[in-house]
This record gives structure tokens, C-alpha cells and sequence, in this order.
């Protein structure tokens, strides 16, 4: 059998056509990049979209101006003194430490005393409101702490003065402090009176001591003042007062600037899902605020979106908002709408893809600038629309990469199937020493493989006929040779037969048998064409190869009478559906051969063994010269042949090519090997054993 | 008695020469045709006591067959012999099943040739006498008849050519011994290849198994040849 090798996977046509249809992942890339320009395009939109809604909020604003402009405090020129004052969620717990404030920490603001002393106090404000009440957290830096002795002479030690809103226009101030760390007293100046509505606690902090602070607001009125006095001598003047603002008259009193109602009303009517709309005065503190930018994302939670998610990074859930808490809010937009123009700039928030756009517009009223509006919105949505065209871009590119690679590897195997089965086919027609086998037959395909399929069936018949020509060129010759041998022939046996009366020429006679060795070589040179007719009309019958064998060594024995013969035939049967006739001829080939070439006085071995139980192996030995491995394959070809000895018997080298057609009658094979002391021929025949099935 | 005619179809003109010198010299009219219609033009008027018969003639390859059939035709008895080159199975069967008495391939020397033609006659002469055998040699079912070169099987006659005839003879002059190849191709004089021989056993052993299935006398030694087995 021709040995068929099939390609690695790697070399493959199929792998080739896969490794071209890698191409369509193109087209993801090229969706990519269409989505990061769509990305771009749709933030500029989005700009242009916030910048306008700013600018529509801040004219609204400035329209209603009359409505909450009041109520936010004081306006323009107004702005020196002003204490901002946070939302709170929940209300702290009045005890001194700093726990509740820790997320507003950041946002405390740092007043000095008026004296440049580098151990004068300071403190650092925080303030906050929840329903009807103020919360304060003042943490004072206080190099000494003198605590009054008594909680009625507050004066004497350090104490803080809280100025609130009095009557005419002048101040009603409270001393703040205590003889220990713990509850506070608040005792107006002037009257003694303790006011039990503004409650505190005093501890004491590494740096001085903390006062956490409650106060109505109903007191306060919009209008707040807060010193610190530090003692440094029990009794003796204050070393130092570091206060937010002057504290004797109302309008000395710095302005509590926080949210108000009426901003709130003019802001609820806006879209709060996705804008965040802040207003803040000419100080940028907050006024008012409205809206969330941060809603819950769902996230798409099937595979494909995870996997996109390793690809493009999505908002997950909401990321820490740094401006949502802040009471007064810096950058670049804002500044510019505070100089009068309206700005945009985009944040990026830590961890995250998604920028926070935050567009910022002046509010004018009578063309003065009385404070900012700010509206900030994320690109989420952006980026969520991305994804989910993403999403899609990739499952079509999927599903485009899935059944184009499938439709090509199909494609692929039919072809690799058709063209292994066109090259088994011309593999099976021709055997490996190049004869054509059978006639193969071509496909009607109409393609380029049905074509080539179709050429190489020509290829092949010429081939053929070339091959046939050259095999019966023996043949027609010797059949051509035959009449002028005739003619030679007959005329020399006329010669002859007159020269009874003539005289008898040796020269005649010598000719004579020139031509019956002449006639000889003919007869050889047919042989093989005879054959090949006989093989046509041979008929197969069940035989028992080693009787046909044993048949055989004794008939050789009585053959050549002066040559020993060793056979080795084994005692059971093995049944082999073959032509004796045929086997017995090709046998006394092999054996004429052994006797040609064994050297004197050795036996020749003839053996008969089965391998496998399906093949039974006919050897012939003989001790002699060893073959040339190049002329071993060779042997059993048409007119080859080994012999330089010359004898008057004409050698065409047909001898092992007629076995060798025997062989491969019987679907067997021929082959011959040198040995320790001399060569073997063999025939492989296939045969059954008794108990395998025929 | 007078000659014997012998008519010879062969269009080699050198061949047919030679032929006609030779068998002339032993005693025979001998006259040559190249072709069918010359030789029927003739046989019309009366035909020869042999004809020896080449295949093809000119540009007809198969003339002889057509010849022979239509001789066979005049006469039933009339001895045929092809003498050609072509020495395939298949030829040979055909040439036979027509009718001739032998098929001889050109290799064939001529005294070989003479004493096939020698042996026709015998028997033309010996069944035209019809006088009971001298020698017939009697081996069990099988009787030969050398001066007929005829073969009877339990009484009933085998259809055998003098090469096949003489063959068996070959075979049954030595019953049980080995006759190798070129032992028969000696007695039958022919000189053919060893494969003809085979071909020419299995021939002998069809038309006995013909007349009777159980036949397996003639017995192949592999290795050695053949023997008739008693």
C-alpha cells in the first residue's frame, strides 16, 4: 500500500483558512475604535447640552432672584465675614468628640487670633444644621488650658464667646466653657443668666480641647459670631482671642450661609436623576443643591458583558462623589463663571472611567455677578450606551466570526476531504514501483479540483499506454523477430536436410543453432506477456500450502539430483485459496535462481512459515555472493538482471518478475534480503490458518 | 500410391518457399497460396490430402480461421495444421475448436514438421484401412492407438492433436513415473516454453474430464512435472 502521510493540523489547508478568517476580528477593531469616536463626540454633545442647561438654570435663577437672593444672606460687597453651614443627614451626638464630623473634617476652616504669637490660639471651624438646629465643632489649639474655677467666673480661665443676634442692633453674646472637661455652661454676659437652649460638651484633645456645640437656629437668626479666649494666668487678661468675625454689633456678626428652602423650590422643579445642579454665591459656597449624578448602574451580568468589561472599563456602582459633600466647590468652570463667562471642565473620578462633566454659568442680576450656577453630570450614560453597542458590536462580530469560520473550515474539510480522496485514489492506481494498478475514473466536479482530477486521470492513461507500449515492446518485437527467424531457420534446415547430397557444412549446423538459441530468447521475451494471459484465465483453488510445498522439495530433489535440498515445512495444514500451478512455477524460479548462484556443495533451504496467522512466507536459501542493496528493490522488475556469468542459456532477467506477477496475483508480495552467509528470496502469500475464518 | 498433395497457405513468400523445398524433398506435391481466395480458387476444383494454414494472410489477421472453417466445412477428415507465429492461449484455442488437427508455432523445425505431417497421414491411412490395431497400448480405462494417434476412455474416443497425443503417450508410456516439461515438449516435438506445457496438460485433462468428471490420472508433481497415475 502506498504510505499516505497527512499533513500536521498546522500545515493543514483547513488551519490555513481559519488563520485567514482571523481577519474578520477586524471588524470588532474597527468597531472599537468607531465607538471611542462616537464616545468623543457624543461628550462634546453633552457638553454643549450641560453648558445650555447651566445657562438656562442661571437665567432662571437670575429671573427669580428677588425670591431667594435674601435668603441666601448677604449679597455682593456683603460676602467678608460668612460661615457656611453643612447639610447633615442625622444630627451628631452632643459628647466632645470629633466621630460625626470625620467626612466633613477636610471642609473645617482655620481661624487665627489677631496677635502673630506663634503659640497665639486658634481654632478650626465646622458647622452643620439638621431640622431646627445648628451643630458646631470647634477644635481649639491651646498650648496651655487654664480651666475657671468656679463655672460662674467663666472669664477667668480660657472660654469661648458665641455672639448671636440681639436686640438694636447690638449683640447678645453667651461666655461658653467649664471647670472641667464635660457639659459646658452658657451664661449671657452681662445679665449672668444661664440659656440652657444652647447646650455643649468640652474635652480635652491633644492639640487644646474640642467643643461640640448646639445651638437653635431660631437664635441665630442667619447671623453668627465665635471667639475663642485664651487664659494662660488664672485670672489675668486673655493671652490671646482668635474670633470669625467681630462680635459687639448684629451687623458684625458673620452670615450663615447654607441652603436654603426657597433655592430648593426654584431647583425641584429640575431633573434630579442625572444632573446635580448646585448654586453657589460669590464666596463658592454652596447655596443650594439639588439633584444626584451617582444613581445605582445596572450592570449587564451575562457573560459577554463581563467579558466586555475586561475590554472597555464600565461604571461600576457608584463611585465615591468627592463634590457631593462639599460645602464650597473650587475649579476652573467655576472660577471663570465667577469672572463672568460661563465654563465647562471635566473631572475624572478616581478608579473609574467615567468623568463627571460639570458645567458652570454665571448668575447676573442687573449684570453683576451674584453667584454660579453649577450642573454636573457623569458620562455614564455615554459609557453605557457604549457598552451596550459594544455588547451588540461584539456578539455580531461573534456570530459573523463563528459561522464565517465555520463556513470556511466546512469548506475547508470538503476540499481537504476531496483532495485526499483524489490523492488516495491516484496513490491506490499507481503501486510504488510506478505501474498503474486499475483504471481510476474521474469525477464530473466542475471546479478546479474536478479538472485537475480530470488531468490527472489523462496523465495517467497516457502513462499507461506509454507503459503498456513499452511492456508489449518485447513482446512485438520477438513476435516480429520470428518470421525473418523463420525464414533463417527453415533455410538452414533445407541446407541441411540437402546436404545428404552436398557436402555436410559445419558452418550450417553452427547457424542452426544460433537460431534455436535465438528462438529461445524470443520464447523468453514472451514469457511474460504469456503469463500475464495466463494470469487472466487462472482460476483459484483451496490448496494446503505445505502439501504443495513438500510436492515441491521432493520434486526439486528429484530435479537436481546433485544439490542437496533442506526444506522446513511445518506439520499443520495452512489453507491458501491460490493457483498451484502458478506457485509451483513461481517457486521454480526462486530455486533455479538458488541453484544459479549457491555455492557448491551447500544445500538450499526452502521454508515455509506463517506470521500472524494470515500469512504464509515461501523462503528460498542459498549460500553465495550477497546482493547489492541498490539492485535489491530492483530484483523483481522486468529485464533486470544480476548475472555476469556466462552460459549458453539466454538470461532476460524475466525470471523474478514473472514471481514477483505471481505474487502480487495472489495479493501477495515478493522481497529479497541478505543473510549471515548468502541471500534469501521470499513470496508473502496471504493463507488462513485452520480455526480463522476464510 | 501416389503422391500426397499438401497445400500450404502462407503469405511470407520466403517462409512457404523454404517449406515447399523441403517437404517436396520428402516426397510430397506441394503447392503454395498467399492467400484465402488464391488457395479456395483451387480447392474448389479438388482439395489436398493436408492443408497447413498460416493465421493471418496479407492484411487479414484472422483469414486462417476463416479458412479452416470453411475447409472444415468441405471435409471432416481433411488433416489441418495452423503453422503460425502467433503463439497466444487464445489463438490456439481457437485455432482447435475450429477444427484443425494441430497448432504449431513457427519456431517448429521442419523435421519436426514432417513428422507431425507424417503421423496425419498414418492415420488417415490407418482409419481409412480400418483394420483392427496392432499395438494398442491399454492402461486400465485408456486405450492408445499409435498408428491412428487415437485415444479411447473407456471405449470412447478422445479428441486429441498429435502434440497433445503424443504427450499422453509420453505420460502413459512410463505410468507412475515423473515426465518433466521438457521430457513432453521432447516427445511431442515442439519446442515451446515451460508455461505452454502446463497449458497444453490442462487441455489434455479438460477433454478427459469431458467424458468423464472422476478423471484425475494425470497428475502434477510441482517442482518436477507430470505423471500418470495407475
Amino acid at each position: 500500500m502506498p504510505q499516505r502521510q497527512h499533513p500536521h493540523f498546522f500545515q493543514s489547508l483547513r488551519f490555513k483558512l481559519l488563520l485567514a478568517s482571523l481577519s474578520l476580528l477586524l471588524i470588532p477593531w474597527a468597531g472599537y475604535h468607531y465607538l471611542l469616536e462616537m464616545e468623543s463626540s457624543l461628550r462634546q454633545a453633552q457638553e454643549a447640552l450641560l453648558s445650555n442647561r447651566a445657562e438656562i438654570v442661571a437665567n432662571m435663577l437670575a429671573a427669580d432672584s428677588d425670591n431667594w437672593l435674601p435668603e441666601t444672606g448677604p449679597g455682593g460687597n456683603q460676602t467678608a465675614n460668612s460661615l457656611y453651614i453643612h447639610p447633615l443627614e442625622n444630627p451628631p451626638d452632643i459628647d466632645g468628640y470629633a466621630e460625626d464630623w470625620l467626612a466633613l473634617k477636610s471642609q473645617s476652616r482655620r481661624f487665627d487670633a489677631s496677635a502673630s504669637r506663634a503659640d497665639a490660639v486658634s481654632f478650626d471651624w465646622l458647622a452643620g444644621f439638621h431640622a431646627g438646629l445648628l451643630y458646631l465643632m470647634i477644635e481649639i489649639r491651646d498650648e496651655r488650658l487654664v480651666y475657671p474655677r468656679s463655672d460662674r467666673r467663666l472669664n477667668d480661665g480660657d472660654h469661648l464667646i458665641l455672639a448671636l443676634p440681639g436686640p438694636a442692633a447690638k449683640a447678645r453674646l453667651y461666655l461658653l466653657g467649664t471647670s472641667a472637661p464635660g457639659w459646658i455652661n452658657a451664661i449671657e454676659a452681662g445679665s449672668g443668666r444661664e440659656q440652657s437652649a444652647i447646650r455643649g460638651e468640652w474635652q480635652e484633645s491633644p492639640q487644646g480641647y474640642r467643643v461640640e456645640l448646639r445651638v437653635p437656629r431660631s437664635l441665630a437668626n442667619g447671623r453668627l459670631s465665635l471667639a475663642v479666649v485664651d487664659i494662660d494666668q488664672p485670672g489675668a487678661a486673655p493671652a490671646g482671642i482668635a474670633s470669625t468675625s467681630g462680635w459687639r454689633n448684629n451687623d458684625n456678626l458673620a452670615l450663615l450661609v447654607m441652603p436654603t428652602l426657597q433655592t430648593d423650590r426654584l431647583l425641584q422643579g429640575l431633573d434630579s436623576q442625572t444632573h446635580r445642579y448646585s448654586i453657589l454665591n460669590l464666596e463658592r459656597q454652596v447655596i443650594g443643591r439639588h439633584g444626584s449624578i451617582s444613581p445605582a448602574i445596572d450592570i449587564g451580568n451575562n457573560p459577554l458583558s463581563r467579558l466586555f468589561s475586561l475590554l472597555i472599563s464600565v461604571p461600576t456602582a457608584s463611585t465615591g462623589d468627592s463634590r457631593e459633600k462639599l460645602g464650597r466647590l473650587d475649579g476652573p468652570e467655576i472660577r471663570r463663571a465667577l469672572s463672568g463667562e460661563g465654563g465647562i471642565y471635566r473631572y475624572q473620578l478616581p478608579g473609574s472611567k467615567v468623568m463627571t462633566l460639570s458645567a458652570a454659568h454665571p448668575i447676573l442680576v442687573d449684570d453683576r455677578v451674584t453667584g454660579t450656577v453649577v450642573v454636573e453630570q457623569t458620562t455614564r450614560e455615554i459609557l453605557l450606551l457604549q457598552q451596550s453597542a459594544s455588547d451588540r458590536l461584539l456578539l455580531i462580530s461573534l456570530m459573523l466570526f463563528v459561522i464565517t469560520g465555520g463556513a470556511l473550515l466546512l469548506f475547508a474539510s470538503s476540499l481537504t476531504r476531496r483532495i485526499t480522496r483524489l490523492n488516495r485514489k491516484y496513490h491506490q492506481a499507481v503501486s510504488k514501483d510506478g505501474r498503474i494498478v486499475h483504471e481510476v475514473s474521474a469525477t464530473r466536479d466542475r471546479d478546479e479540483l474536478g479538472e485537475l482530477d480530470r488531468s490527472l486521470r489523462a496523465v495517467l492513461q497516457r502513462s499507461k499506454a506509454y507503459t503498456t507500449y513499452l511492456e508489449s515492446m518485447a513482446s512485438r518485437l520477438a513476435h516480429e523477430f520470428r518470421t525473418p527467424l523463420t525464414i533463417v531457420q527453415s533455410s538452414l534446415e533445407n541446407i541441411q536436410n540437402d546436404s545428404d547430397r552436398a557436402s555436410a557444412s559445419p558452418y550450417a549446423k553452427r547457424a542452426l543453432e544460433g537460431t534455436r538459441r535465438l528462438n529461445l530468447i524470443l520464447t523468453r521475451l514472451r514469457e511474460a506477456t504469456r503469463l500475464e494471459q495466463a494470469l487472466q484465465s487462472a482460476e483459484r483453488v483451496d490448496v494446503d500450502i505445505t502439501g504443495l510445498c513438500r510436492s515441491l522439495c521432493s520434486g526439486y530433489a528429484g530435479s537436481y539430483r546433485q544439490i542437496a535440498f533442506d526444506c522446513q515445512i511445518p506439520d499443520h495444514a495452512i489453507q491458501a485459496r491460490l493457483a498451484p500451478e502458478l506457485i509451483s512455477q513461481a517457486l521454480d524460479k526462486l530455486v533455479s535462481n538458488a541453484v544459479d548462484f549457491h555455492r557448491p556443495r551447500t544445500a538450499i533451504c526452502i521454508e515455509l512459515a506463517t506470521r500472524e496467522e494470515e500469512t504464509a512466507t515461501i523462503l528460498v536459501r542459498n549460500q553465495g555472493p550477497p546482493l547489492a542493496d541498490e539492485i535489491k528493490q530492483r530484483l523483481f522488475d522486468s529485464m533486470v538482471s544480476l548475472r555476469n556469468t556466462r552460459d549458453d542459456q539466454p538470461h532476460l532477467g524475466l525470471g523474478l518478475y514473472l514471481v514477483r506477477l505471481i505474487a502480487e496475483f495472489h495479493q501477495g508480495r515478493t522481497w529479497a534480503a541478505n543473510e549471515d552467509d548468502g541471500v534469501c528470496f521470499a513470496i508473502d502469500l496471504p493463507c488462513r490458518t485452520p480455526g480463522s475464518k476464510p | 500410391m501416389a503422391k500426397r498433395e499438401i497445400a500450404i497457405i502462407e503469405d511470407e513468400q520466403m517462409i512457404r518457399d523454404n517449406y515447399i523445398d523441403y517437404l517436396t524433398r520428402q516426397g510430397y506435391t506441394v503447392s503454395g497460396f498467399s492467400t484465402q481466395q488464391q488457395a479456395l480458387a483451387i480447392f474448389d476444383q479438388a482439395l489436398p490430402d493436408l492443408v497447413i494454414l498460416d493465421i493471418g494472410l496479407g492484411d487479414d489477421v484472422d483469414a486462417g480461421f476463416e479458412l479452416c472453417r470453411e475447409l472444415r466445412n468441405r471435409s471432416a477428415t481433411l488433416p489441418i495444421i495452423f503453422l503460425t507465429a502467433r503463439d497466444s492461449d487464445f489463438d490456439s484455442v481457437a485455432g482447435l475448436r475450429l477444427g484443425a488437427d494441430d497448432y504449431l508455432t513457427k519456431e517448429i523445425s521442419l523435421p519436426h514438421l514432417a513428422a507431425r505431417i507424417a503421423a496425419l497421414f498414418r492415420r488417415v491411412t490407418a482409419m481409412q484401412q480400418e483394420q483392427p490395431d496392432n499395438s494398442p497400448l491399454i492402461i486400465g480405462d485408456l486405450r492408445l492407438d499409435s498408428d491412428r494417434l487415437t485415444a479411447h476412455w473407456q471405449d470412447t474416443p478422445v479428441p486429441l492433436t498429435v502434440t497433445e497425443f503424443w504427450m499422453l503417450h509420453a505420460l502413459v508410456r512410463h505410468p507412475g513415473h515423473v515426465r518433466s516439461r521438457e521430457q513432453l515438449m521432447d516427445e511431442a516435438r515442439i519446442y515451446v516454453d515451460v508455461t505452454s506445457i502446463s497449458t497444453h496438460i490442462k487441455r489434455i485433462r479438460r477433454k478427459f474430464l469431458d467424458l468423464d468428471a472422476r478423471f484425475k490420472h494425470i497428475e502434477s508433481v510441482y517442482g518436477a512435472g507430470y505423471r500418470w497415475q495407475h
